[in-house]
């Protein structure tokens, strides 16, 4: 066996290797799913159907155990909700774009051995509401929990960043 | 050797545009006039590595990383009190000459102390309805660095 095939089969092994790492279920896989699907059932486009909206804002739900402990820390509020009331509000806001992109960035992970994990991040809406342009930015901070195989968010809070 | 030097040319420009100099993207309004919706800075992260921020300066402010950030400027340091009368900034009770806000601004805000370890910052485009721009006190900490111009 000459240098060449050594090197084939090492580059080879490395690809297999960083494929392996890629693709490997694992709890932080499943987690980050879990917030692309509030990248994707949260947008809308102007072109959505209401049907499509009440699918989007179930699935939305659905990423949230029943209740979920909802703080947001500008407002001094904190309270645990039903998951029914949760995709009412979800169903509330998106009604109120007309059109709206919701991304999630700088997201870091921490997992526990109870089956629990910390998510923070930076959540960025960008949209349009009876014609103006729309754009937020807020810092969230989950507590997520794996429920028969699934994780749900069992606390969100919107961290307050500037305080008035 | 062409590949080489060509590597390592690109491993420092990631280094500098990741690490020392990063490029934003202004979005949205809030710096207007000085800095327009649209256009692009540079974040001279080494800024306050040996010094701290002080009044007037522009900073930028992550959140959760450093992908999203704000652009604002501070108006106040840890133990002053802030206030707006009329559009009028006020810091220790003294009314503070800004230059750089040309809009007319009627903001009104009672006194507030800037807690230890914050700063209070304020976009310079004060025609905006208060309640649609963020501003505030913000920690130290948060500071990424500044506008290198």
């Amino acid at each position: 066996m000459n240098v060449k095939k050594i090197l084939i089969a090492v580059l080879l092994a490395g690809v297999v290797g960083l494929l392996a790492v890629r693709f490997w279920p694992s709890d932080e896989r499943a987690i980050r799913a879990q917030l692309s699907l509030i990248e994707e059932a949260g947008s809308k486009q102007s072109s959505e159907q209401p049907v499509e909206s009440l699918v989007k804002a179930t699935q939305m739900a659905g990423l949230f155990n029943d209740p979920c402990r909802l703080i947001v820390a500008a407002a001094r509020h904190a309270d645990a909700y039903p998951r029914k009331q949760i995709q009412d509000r979800i169903v509330m806001v998106r009604a109120l774009y007309s059109e709206v992109q919701v991304t999630l960035h700088d997201i870091a992970i921490v997992l526990a051995e109870n089956h629990t994990a910390v998510v923070r991040g930076t959540i960025r809406l960008r949209g349009q509401s009876k014609g103006e342009v729309i754009a937020d930015v807020q810092e969230l901070r989950a507590e997520m929990g794996k429920f028969d195989g699934t994780w749900l968010f069992t606390s969100v809070e919107i961290v307050e960043v500037l305080e008035r | 050797m062409f590949v080489l030097r060509l590597l390592l040319v690109a491993l420092v420009a990631v280094v500098v545009f990741t690490q020392v100099l990063m490029p934003l993207r202004i979005e949205g309004r809030s710096m207007e006039p000085t800095y327009d919706d649209g256009g692009l800075v540079f974040c001279w992260r080494g800024r306050y590595l040996f010094f701290e921020p002080e009044r007037g300066d522009v900073v930028v402010i992550r959140f959760s990383g450093r992908r999203v950030t704000l652009l604002k400027r501070v108006v106040a340091l840890a133990g002053d009190t802030v206030e707006f009368r009329n559009g009028a900034l006020f810091v220790n009770d003294t009314w503070v000459k800004e230059p750089y806000v040309r809009m007319p601004s009627d903001w009104n805000m009672a006194a507030r102390k800037v807690e230890p370890g914050k700063v209070y910052v304020v976009g310079d485009n004060r025609s905006v309805v208060m309640d649609r721009h963020s501003f505030g006190q913000v920690e130290r900490e948060r500071i990424i660095g500044g506008v290198l111009w």
